[in-house]
């Protein structure tokens, strides 16, 4: 087994130390940025966390602090801090570590006593957490001649291998979807690192049919990995992982609900962490809690008669019918301060109740097809595997039951398949819901493609254009 | 339409037009018999034939502008599928009865998202393809293919395909595919009788007109390029694999500058000609079978080692001294298979070169720059 | 009195207008890459020539890419609004515009009070804008103002296919070295602008009045164009067309009090 300090793990431990980081400042208590005082906070921290410290996007540190955000910000930090003191520990121990799409449920491997770590969530965080975000490993990936074209949600985590700062796994396990460009980059880093690529084949219909191939896949691609591993599949581990699951799936089917509400009670800078805490289903009671939290506060907002944005403003209600722009997360603070721009829903985190439900626990084959059509109708997974269709009706009827304002897509630029039925997309939204769409191109772990000024920019003149 | 002259066979086949355009396409229509176009290397074109259908791959070679595509597609979209959009919308693809499309990759799929909403073809189907290969996978394919074929027949009113006829389109094709490698085979020889860009003008043929007249034609024409002299004034001999590409521009662009271009490994060449339909069992299943397992497209997941393994073979069977990766801008399975090929076939002392183009003839002089500075190259190594 | 200006990347336009409505003064000047001067200049210009003092301005509208940087008190309003509003001023029978600038181009839908409905810009491209033509006739040593006459009376178009502005002026290049005319290689980018802006004009289905508005609609050749593509009749807003943002900053000012 290797020694520690020659398994390169320094962005875990660099994520770790600042969900650290972010915790204290909020137990600070101070609401905003400018009033942290942050030579009391770094007194007895040592030199790697001060380094850390001046790496942090302060736009984004002062959004975290603003109390509408602070408390579901620090459930998040604790949650994924400890997620990240798993992985560490794992990686130490010699546990077999799996990297995976974020349609993988981690469950199952974690009740192989597996460490799971969702690839796309790395660089996404790593993008809206630091100033100079992945660029450095994303033109390291480009650097071997690969088009700039492709998902940076890969590159930077490609990128960050070929720079050692993580691990080659044990594993890789993906779905054969949403796109190529991600099949592609798993493949390639299988093949740099030498590490089996487990695929489980994703069908193209949204039918029965098409579900039972998918949990065949799926079944399939776990026994190969008992098979590879020697690892057992711990079945009452698996049920305490399932009931974790639940319990998150139960909030965010609430959570999803209430924001239906006028005007809507639930932050938008809460979804990118909804996005990355997603990935880890099932992982913990912080994680439950997390949820809680996102749900309890809306609740509050609701039976006080308030919501997210400043008094007297009159509320815009945007749906985000793709990708939400992950390097700078303090826009969707600043849009609801400055436009009374509220988030009601994106294609990264809606779960439709009717479609997944709950798991059934009582017993393996229960689980596993309940984790099959969790992952079945996945953010993102879901309204882009098949037809337009799927994509198109998911999102018009959110525009509907929610009652937005506007549309917004933000439109991820390796995502061919999504740019390809952006106007059949918005074209429904308008002739189904009445309300315009504004399109612009981002990458969403690369700043550099469309600055965050530039976003602004555009919002503020779409936002300055839409009556309610 | 009647051949008052015996003109040469090879002259036609480097001479076809496409569409409405080509006498063949035309005879068939005026017979009053349907044409089914197809998008992707993977539609089981014996089954359409089978049904008494002409399969017509799409290309869109011609097209210069995308404007009216671009109202639905993005830059971001590749300027193949662009511009068969734009075709479609401007109605050059009005003579199609019917198209069949697939989810061979990220831009493909989507047209018939876009397609079947905006362009009034008849019969509009969806087939697909598992993204992995193996035995148990491959029944999903089988599914689909007979589901499609039932489409065909509904649609076309000419009953269930029955065996016979199945059987007979298997023997077709296969003709097809073994004169195609005879081509292939006379193009690996030191003084080729015929250059890449003449290879091409070939496949683009038998895309467009009923492969028995294809078959006959190529037969004579093989006779004749075999009187040919052998081509000698070469520089370099190379191999051209990458994205779609259905017109000789770049061919033509590497063999005036001194190249000649002896293999590919092209899905509208060799890749779409190399192994045989096994005439034994279901002719169905067995049409599938070949399809299914054929040399596979960078889309194919897991299959990465089999695809370098095929062109290190294709390269040295044809001797080639380098080989050209062309992508199209924004084409994610070339795009990537590009590098990743080309890493370790320079590890391996095989020169590579990668050229992002776009479909629509454009950039002579970057391209030319560039493959000037290859051919240089690997002239020195000689 | 108000003042309306919009700073743009390329030039800076200004317009006094009377508590009526009407435009005592306009002016436009380049921005040269200093906003603030620019501003500073164009408002002292427009005073001077009504011999006006500093006073008697009522108030300031800003828009534009520089709306920030204007030197005296104002207020700002976004340039789309802008358009909608000035263009609604002046042609109150407009219900689409088609504004193309040095660094951008938009579409957007309007309805009878000005009200934006919907709208579209050119992808983050400088293929799709004014600036293009610039470079372009730059490389071929045509004064901008000569472009639109050249182009209508070219006898041929050579074909620019570059969905990129940097690959189309090597594309341009090329052809020149093979002889080809000055004004077919110009009559090939005012066709491929105007294509790329009669594509965002369809991908949102644009009603009559179809007005053009920002510098480049004063390119005769480039409406012919659009309308040709459009097959719609294409209005050239007036006066002038690249001072309809500054009338609707105005308009603003004038409405907000």
């Amino acid at each position: 087994m290797k020694e520690v300090k020659e398994i390169p793990v320094e962005l875990f431990k660099r994520l770790r130390t600042t969900c650290a980081v972010i915790e204290a400042a909020i137990n600070t208590g101070a609401p905003s940025l400018a009033e942290l005082d942050i030579e009391a906070l770094l007194r007895d921290a040592d030199d790697y966390t001060k380094k850390i410290v001046g790496m942090l996007q302060p736009d984004t540190v002062d959004a975290a602090l603003r109390p509408k955000n602070r408390n579901v910000t620090r459930a998040f930090v604790q949650a994924y801090g400890e997620y990240l003191d798993f992985v560490l520990d794992g990686i130490q121990k010699g546990k077999k570590l799996v990297y995976h799409y974020f349609e993988s449920i981690p469950q199952v491997l974690l009740s192989m006593d597996m460490v799971p770590v969702c690839v796309e969530t790395i660089p996404v965080l790593v993008a809206a957490l630091y100033k100079d975000g992945c660029e450095e490993e994303i033109d390291a990936l480009e650097a071997e001649g690969f088009p700039a074209h492709l998902c940076s949600a890969q590159k930077g985590f490609l990128g960050a291998y070929l720079l050692n700062e993580i691990p080659a796994p044990d594993y890789f396990l993906k779905p054969s979807v949403p796109c190529d460009p991600s099949n592609l980059l798993f493949q390639y880093l299988s093949k740099l690192t030498g590490s089996p690529y487990i695929i489980f084949d994703a069908p193209y219909y949204t039918n029965e049919r098409a579900f039972n191939y998918y949990k065949e896949e799926i079944d399939d691609a776990y026994q190969k990995l008992i098979k590879m591993s020697g690892n057992r599949l711990d079945e009452n581990k698996l049920k305490e992982y399932v009931a974790l699951t639940n319990r998150q799936l139960e909030y965010i089917y609430r959570i999803q609900d209430i924001r239906k509400n006028r005007p809507c009670p639930d932050p938008g800078f809460h979804r990118p962490m909804d996005f990355a805490l997603y990935t880890i289903f099932g992982f913990s009671e912080k994680v439950v809690d997390y949820f809680k939290t996102v749900y309890e506060e809306a609740k509050e907002r609701v039976e006080k008669g308030v919501g997210v944005i400043p008094e007297g403003k009159e509320e815009i209600r945007t749906l985000w019918t793709w990708a939400f722009e992950g390097y700078d997360l303090s826009i969707y603070h600043w849009m609801e301060e400055e436009y009374g721009a509220t988030y009601l829903a994106c294609g990264l985190t809606i779960l439709p109740e009717e479609m997944v439900g709950l798991i059934d626990d009582h017993d393996l084959d229960s689980m596993l097809e309940g984790l099959a059509r969790l992952t079945f109708h996945y953010p993102m997974s879901r309204q882009v595997t098949s037809f337009a269709d799927v994509w198109i009706n998911d999102f018009t009827r959110v525009a509907k039951s929610h009652k937005a304002d506007c549309a917004i897509f933000s439109g991820h630029m390796a995502c061919k398949h999504g740019w390809a039925l952006n106007k059949l997309l918005s074209d429904a939204i308008r002739e189904e819901a009445g309300v315009p769409t504004l399109r612009f191109e981002m990458d969403i772990a690369d700043k550099r493609f469309t600055p965050p000024a530039e976003v602004k920019k555009m919002l503020s003149e779409f936002f300055e254009t839409v009556k309610h | 339409m009647e051949a008052v002259k015996k003109s040469s066979a090879l002259n036609e086949l480097l001479n076809v037009k496409t569409g409405l355009e080509n006498p063949y396409v035309r005879q068939w229509k005026d017979e009053g018999k349907r044409i089914v176009g197809y998008i992707c290397t993977y539609a089981p074109e014996e089954v359409i034939y089978a049904e008494g259908l002409l399969p017509y791959r799409t290309g869109a070679a011609g097209c210069t502008a995308t404007d009216k595509a671009d109202v639905y597609l993005h830059r971001f979209n590749c300027t193949y599928v662009r511009c068969l959009l734009q075709m479609g919308l401007e109605g050059d693809y009005n003579f199609l009865d019917g198209f069949c499309f697939l989810n061979g990759c990220e831009q493909l799929r989507r047209l018939y998202d876009i397609w079947h909403r905006k362009i009034d073809t008849k019969f509009v189907d969806m087939l697909t393809i598992p993204h992995v290969i193996s035995e148990k996978r491959f029944k999903w394919y089988l599914d689909d293919i007979k589901k499609f074929a039932e489409n065909l027949s509904s649609a076309f009113g000419a009953g269930a395909v029955s065996k016979e006829k199945l059987r007979g389109a298997i023997k077709v094709y296969n003709e097809t595919r073994s004169l195609m490698q005879q081509l292939y085979d006379l193009r690996k020889q030191d003084e080729p009788p015929i250059t890449g860009a003449e290879a091409m003008k070939i496949a683009i043929a038998s895309f467009t007109m009923p492969k028995p007249i294809f078959n006959s034609l190529l037969s004579e024409a093989l006779d004749e390029i075999k009187q040919r002299p052998g081509i000698s004034d070469y520089r370099a001999r190379l191999m051209i694999a990458g994205s779609y590409m259905d017109d000789t521009f770049l061919l033509d662009l590497i063999e005036e500058t001194g190249g000649l271009v002896v293999a590919d490994n092209l899905c509208f060449g060799y890749r779409h000609f190399v192994d045989m339909i096994e005439e034994v069992g279901d002719p169905l299943e067995a049409i599938a079978r070949r399809y299914y397992w054929k040399n596979p497209c960078p889309r194919m997941q897991g299959e990465f080692d089999r695809r370098l393994n095929e062109t290190r073979t294709i390269a040295k069977e044809a001797n080639v001294d380098g080989i050209i990766f062309e992508r199209l801008s924004f084409c994610d399975n070339h795009g990537a298979e590009s590098p990743m090929e080309s890493k370790f076939l320079e590890e391996e002392g095989i020169p590579t070169l990668i050229l992002e183009r776009e479909y629509m003839p454009s950039d002579r002089g970057r391209l030319k720059t560039r493959i000037q500075a290859f051919i240089e190259r690997i002239e020195r190594r000689k | 009195m108000y003042i309306g200006c919009d700073i743009g990347t390329g030039y800076t336009k200004g317009v006094l207008m009377d508590d009526d409505g009407s435009i005592k003064a306009s002016l436009i000047i380049p921005t040269n890459a200093n906003p603030r001067d620019a501003s500073k200049m164009i408002i002292e210009d427009l005073l001077n020539e009504m011999d006006l003092k500093d006073s008697d301005i009522k108030a300031c509208g800003s828009t534009g890419w520089g709306r920030s940087y204007v030197s005296v008190e104002h207020k700002e309003l976004s340039l789309i609004n802008s358009i909608a509003k000035g263009v609604n001023f002046v042609h109150p029978s407009c219900r689409t515009v088609i504004d193309v600038g040095a660094q951008h181009s938009m579409v957007i839908l309007l309805d009878e009070k000005g009200q934006v409905l919907e709208f579209r810009q050119n992808d983050r491209c400088a293929a799709g804008s004014g600036r293009f033509i610039e470079v372009i006739s730059e490389a071929l040593r045509v004064p901008l103002d000569e472009v639109s006459a050249l182009v209508l009376n070219a006898n041929e178009r050579v074909n620019v296919t570059s969905q990129c502005a940097v690959f189309a002026e090597s594309e341009v290049i090329a052809h020149v070295n093979d002889g080809k005319p000055v004004d077919a290689i110009l009559a090939g980018i005012i066709d491929a602008l105007g294509r790329s802006l009669v594509g965002i004009a369809k991908r949102l289905s644009v009603v009559d009045d179809i007005f053009v508005s920002g510098g480049m609609a004063k390119n005769d050749a480039l409406i012919k164009v659009m309308q040709d593509h459009l097959n719609k009749a294409l209005n050239k807003a007036e006066p002038d067309p690249q001072l309809i943002a500054a009338i609707g900053a105005a308009i603003f000012v004038k409405e907000v009090g």
